[in-house]
């Protein structure tokens, strides 16, 4: 067989020697970095529910659905205004993807204003806890109405709550069609957002609703829906008030609740050795009627003047 | 850059004038085509002496086409000379009067190889070493030396020994030149673009060896007579058929089997080529690679081409390519889906030398089409389709001092895309417009060796008047046996291919107009082009007619660039954010040609980093913008080829080497409830999470791999028979293919696959 000439010799030799000592070079890869925290835990303490909820997750090394094994955790919840310590019982959620995930409950209503901790415990002692406190109640108080020259009517909020959030206005209206008939008269449930419009006070919460502004904002839903007729106008059959008075911790960055947001782990986020949130929080609903010289004064028509 | 055009098209006008006044001066002045005598095809690179009495001499190199044209000669007697390697020289003596215009066409012979010519080394035109300011020129036989699995040779194979090219894998067929992405990359076949022209297994692309006369490649820095991509333009040239007599191939292999034929249509004047080639992966390979390889593709071409005057050449090329496979693998997690894409291509060519003036003019009509599918067959979700149909004139301008290249093209390009929900946030609609562009590149022979190329191209987007200006420069400068290079160039695109790049195997590209989504930011959510600035500086040395050392440095800033947004969230979706980049490094090549043996070394180094502006950043990290290298960053490449002959057999080695690309590591997964008002949690629903550390922080391992063939010829009149034995991925390695974004669950790219084939010319 002919002999390579040196320099095929030397190059191979070269190019094989390397391919070997590569060769045994590590193809391994970690993908998983691994954490000594144990959940991801999602919980409300709220005084609307007579039982509370909270979601756990396990910290896992893969992305799996899970089956009906029981879950290596103990919650417990402590309100630390009265020192009432509370385990947590285990209910299985079976989901669209056939997976299992595993919600621990406790009958019991939250109290306004009390300060609750949640840990949930795993067998080799890792923690994972969430603190929070629950809103005080708060009082609304109607004030009188105001000319600013808008006719705006003020509510006191009366209590303590650390953020008011998701605020809308739900007006019922009576509105004629037009052009239409004479009396074809309907009712229509508009709601309004309200965001940006309370402020505290050494009081408490001031709410201004602001009859003059809203007027003109059904009136410009309605008419663009052939809904409004000018020598009709709006009539208020009630009104409601709706909000969510939620923990410190309960406000995302921004203020706006945005998944793709808040889907990263670190983001509005005040668990402790562990991800996900426990926050304190109800839905304050306030039904209402303005009195007769509020909603003239704001160019409504009266219920009383449709009665004749 | 949007200029005033009024003060660059009198620059256009001054340049112009200037070759013509060069041109204007002349007298006589000829040309022709140069073709080799024995098949008549064209040569390109051919050195043209034209010597007059006295011994003042003009030399010409012959374009494309075969063509040349020397101007400017005054009356008188000459030696016309013509050298090319491989063929014995020509000369001729004639006589040219004042004004004359004569047509002298060159029938180059083939060499006796036993004569052994002297190999002319400023002739030679390619080599793993031999690039110039980022550009590479890639010859059939260069393809020949790479293993494959299979006994035909593809321009992919080589295309993957060069420093910069980085592919992700050995299936997808997405290439990355010098942090570009592979929608930043200009394709084309005889001037047709091809928008997806790799094949779903790596090893193949729409580019056989049968079928290639000689590929360019430009890394970078290209010139003026390309546009709308902002990284990278692989520009390859198809081969005639023989004019003289019918020859053919068949080769047959277990990955892919394939046949081409050419011929006279009319002997001495037109010709025909086909080329066919057709997978059995599931057939054949599987068994060999031991493990499921559901891809099937394919691809054909045809070119028809033949002198219709002595003055003019005309010839039609078409090509089809169809693609279809399931590139990533069930891991437990979404199983993926196949994808689907075909292009079709034709395009008519006219080359002629006119009479009245001392030019070669070229008329370019090409139509394309790119369409994508994902999903199941017969039922597919998401789909994309791109057509260009293109009308272009480019002339060569010849003057004692000054060559200058010129052209105008006129585009039609239309978009529609149904991406069901894939880019979330993006309005992607179905577009029609019109692009057009001119563009001016004079060639300053300023002497000493010394060649300044400066270039300008204006494009014009949707009949807008002010066009985008881009400025490049290229210059060369050789004094004996050192040779310098340099180039820089500004770059816009119009249209892009957005790509899910969260994991390597999400091919499916969505070809669309820069998305706008929002005015009021002054990044390309307004529309504002993707754009990039190169520069290149290069030095080559050749110390001995068999050594050729080379070293590169480049650089590209890349802005409006449009990247997929990190999620937690497992899905098949993704919004995009805009961002910027930057990609430098360097090459370093040594190739070797003592006799029978030849060998390359290169060893590259890139550095490619991405800036994004996800709105999100500020919430996640407390920085609005974050730095981070993306999937393609591979920052060290060394790849080692030997060729030589021992007993009869042609025996190939290549070997390759990448440091590991980017990933983004998890440190678990959990689940994630959106808690945005007081619900019952035990009715509220969840969605799985991916808890990520700071994107691409990880790295996956390093690449590498070692590839032999062998094969031998046998000589059975009137055929020549070759048989290929290759084995691809000698010692085993388990080289990632890519890590499953959701489920972090790898893909191993192929074990070790031996094959052999059957090549049958006749």
């Amino acid at each position: 067989m002919q002999q390579l000439p040196k320099m095929h010799r030397w190059t191979l030799g070269v190019m094989v020697a390397a391919a070997g000592l590569l060769a045994g070079c590590s193809d391994e890869v970690n993908p998983v970095l691994g954490t000594d925290m144990a959940y991801s835990i999602y919980g409300i303490f709220t005084p609307e529910l007579d039982t509370q909820w909270v979601r756990v997750f396990p910290i896992e090394g893969t992305l799996r659905l899970r089956d009906t094994t029981a879950l290596d955790a103990v919650v417990m919840s402590t309100d630390l205004t009265t020192g009432e310590k509370v385990v947590w019982r285990d209910s299985l959620l079976l989901q669209p993807n056939g997976g299992y995930e595993h919600a621990f409950w406790s009958p019991f209503r939250a109290a306004f204003g009390h300060e609750y901790r949640l840990d949930v415990q795993r067998s080799d002692g890792r923690t994972t806890s969430g603190q929070t406190t629950v809103p005080g109640r708060l009082e609304a108080e109607m004030q009188p109405f105001e000319r600013r020259p808008d006719v705006v009517l003020p509510f006191l909020l009366r209590g303590t709550a650390d953020h008011l959030m998701k605020i809308e206005m739900e007006y019922h209206v009576i509105y004629d069609y037009f052009p239409g008939p004479p009396s074809s008269t309907s009712t229509e449930k508009l709601i309004l957002a309200y965001e940006g419009t309370i402020s505290s006070s050494p009081d408490g919460w001031k709410l201004p609703i602001n009859l003059s502004a809203d007027y003109a904002r059904m009136r410009t839903i309605l008419a663009s829906e052939m809904k409004w007729k000018p020598t009709f106008g709006l009539a208020i059959l009630g009104v409601s008030v709706r909000m969510l008075v939620a923990s410190e911790d309960w406000m995302p960055p921004g203020g706006v609740f945005d998944p793709e947001v808040l889907g990263m782990p670190n983001v509005m986020s005040n668990v402790e050795n562990g991800f996900g949130l426990v926050v304190g929080g109800y839905r304050l609903n306030l039904d209402f009627f303005p009195p007769d010289d509020a909603a003239a004064a704001a160019g409504y028509r009266l219920l009383s003047e449709l009665d004749e | 850059m949007v200029v005033s055009a009024r003060a660059w098209c009198l620059l256009f006008v001054l340049i112009l004038g200037l070759t013509a006044w060069d041109a204007r001066a002349q007298n006589a002045s000829i040309g022709g085509f140069v073709t080799d005598a024995s098949s008549g095809q064209p040569l390109e690179f051919v050195n043209v002496v034209f010597t007059a009495e006295g011994g003042t001499a003009r030399v010409v190199t012959s374009g494309r086409d075969g063509s040349y044209v020397i101007s400017g000669i005054t009356p008188g007697r000459y030696v016309l000379n013509a050298t090319y390697i491989g063929y014995t020289a020509f000369a001729d003596t004639l006589v040219l009067a004042a004004g004359e215009r004569r047509t002298i066409d060159i029938r180059l012979a083939p060499a006796d190889r036993q004569l052994e010519e002297v190999v002319v080394e400023s002739e030679r035109t390619s080599g793993a070493a031999r690039v110039i300011a980022g550009q590479q020129t890639v010859t059939p036989a260069d393809l020949e030396m790479v293993p494959s699995p299979d006994v035909s040779a593809d321009l992919v194979n080589y295309l993957t020994t060069m420093p910069g090219v980085v592919t992700t894998g050995d299936r997808g067929g997405q290439l990355y030149i010098r942090g570009g992405e592979p929608s930043q990359n200009l394709v084309l076949l005889d001037g047709i673009p091809l928008y997806q022209p790799f094949h779903v297994l790596g090893f193949y692309s729409a580019f056989p060896a049968e079928i290639m006369n000689r590929a360019d490649i430009y890394a970078g820095g290209f010139g003026s007579r390309f546009g709308g991509r902002v990284s990278s333009v692989l520009d390859v040239i198809s081969r005639s058929g023989n004019e003289h007599r019918f020859a053919g191939t068949f080769a047959a292999s277990p990955f892919v089997s394939a046949a081409s034929i050419e011929g006279p249509i009319v002997p001495g004047r037109f010709s025909f080529l086909g080329s066919i080639r057709q997978s059995f992966l599931e057939e054949g390979a599987e068994p060999l690679t031991g493990r499921r390889l559901p891809f099937k593709f394919g691809d054909g071409f045809f070119k028809i081409q033949g002198r219709l005057t002595s003055r003019s050449r005309i010839s039609i090329s078409g090509i089809k390519t169809f693609d279809r496979g399931i590139i990533g693998e069930d891991t437990g997690g979404v199983p993926p889906d196949e994808v689907r894409w075909e292009n079709q291509g034709i395009g008519f060519r006219y080359v002629v030398l006119p009479k009245i003036l001392p030019l070669t003019a070229v008329v370019n009509v090409t139509h394309s089409r790119l369409t994508s599918e994902q999903g199941p067959p017969g039922a597919s979700y998401r789909m994309s389709s791109v057509q260009t149909t293109k009308v272009g004139i480019d002339a060569s301008f010849v003057g004692k001092r000054i060559n200058t290249d010129t052209g105008l093209t006129v585009e039609a390009i239309d978009l529609d895309s149904r991406i069901s929900g894939l880019f979330q946030g993006l309005d992607l609609r179905a577009s029609e417009f019109t692009a057009a562009a001119m563009y001016l590149e004079p060639e300053f022979r300023v002497g000493g060796g010394l060649r300044i190329r400066p270039g300008l191209r204006m494009q014009f987007y949707q009949v807008r008047f002010d066009p985008y200006v881009e400025p490049r420069v290229r210059v060369t400068w050789d004094r004996g046996m050192h040779h310098f290079s340099a180039a820089t160039g500004l770059y816009y695109q119009e249209v892009v291919g957005l790509s899910d790049r969260r994991d390597a195997a999400s091919v499916f590209t969505v070809w669309a107009n820069i998305p706008r989504q929002e005015s009021r930011t002054q990044d390309v959510r307004a529309g504002r082009l993707s754009r990039a600035v190169h520069a290149i500086l290069g030095y080559r040395i050749s110390p001995t007619p068999w050594l050729d050392l080379s070293i590169e440095g480049f650089h590209k800033e890349m802005d409006n660039l449009f990247v997929g947004e990190w999620t937690p969230f497992p899905r098949l979706s993704t919004r995009v954010q805009p961002a910027s980049g930057h990609s430098s490094g360097f090459d370093v090549r040594a190739e070797f040609r003592p006799g029978r043996f030849y060998g390359f070394v290169t060893y590259g180094y890139a550095r490619t980093i991405y800036n994004a502006e996800q709105e999100e950043l500020i919430f996640w990290y407390g920085e609005e913008r974050i730095r981070y290298r993306p999937a393609h960053d591979r920052r060290h490449q060394v790849n080692t080829l030997i060729s030589t002959r021992l007993a009869g057999f042609d025996v190939s080695a290549r070997w390759a080497f990448g440091s590991g690309l980017p990933f983004s590591r998890a440190i678990g997964f959990d689940g994630f409830v959106f808690l945005d008002d007081v619900r019952d949690l035990s009715k509220s629903p969840s969605t799985r999470r991916v808890i990520y550390e700071r994107p691409y922080n990880g790295l996956l391992p390093t690449y590498h791999r070692l590839d032999l063939s062998v094969d031998r010829s046998f000589d059975l009149e009137p055929a020549r028979i070759t048989v290929q034995g290759s084995i691809i991925n000698l010692y085993d390695r388990n080289n990632i293919f890519y890590l499953d974004v959701f489920t972090l669950q790898r893909v191993d790219q192929l074990p070790i696959v031996p094959s052999f084939g059957v090549k049958v010319e006749f």
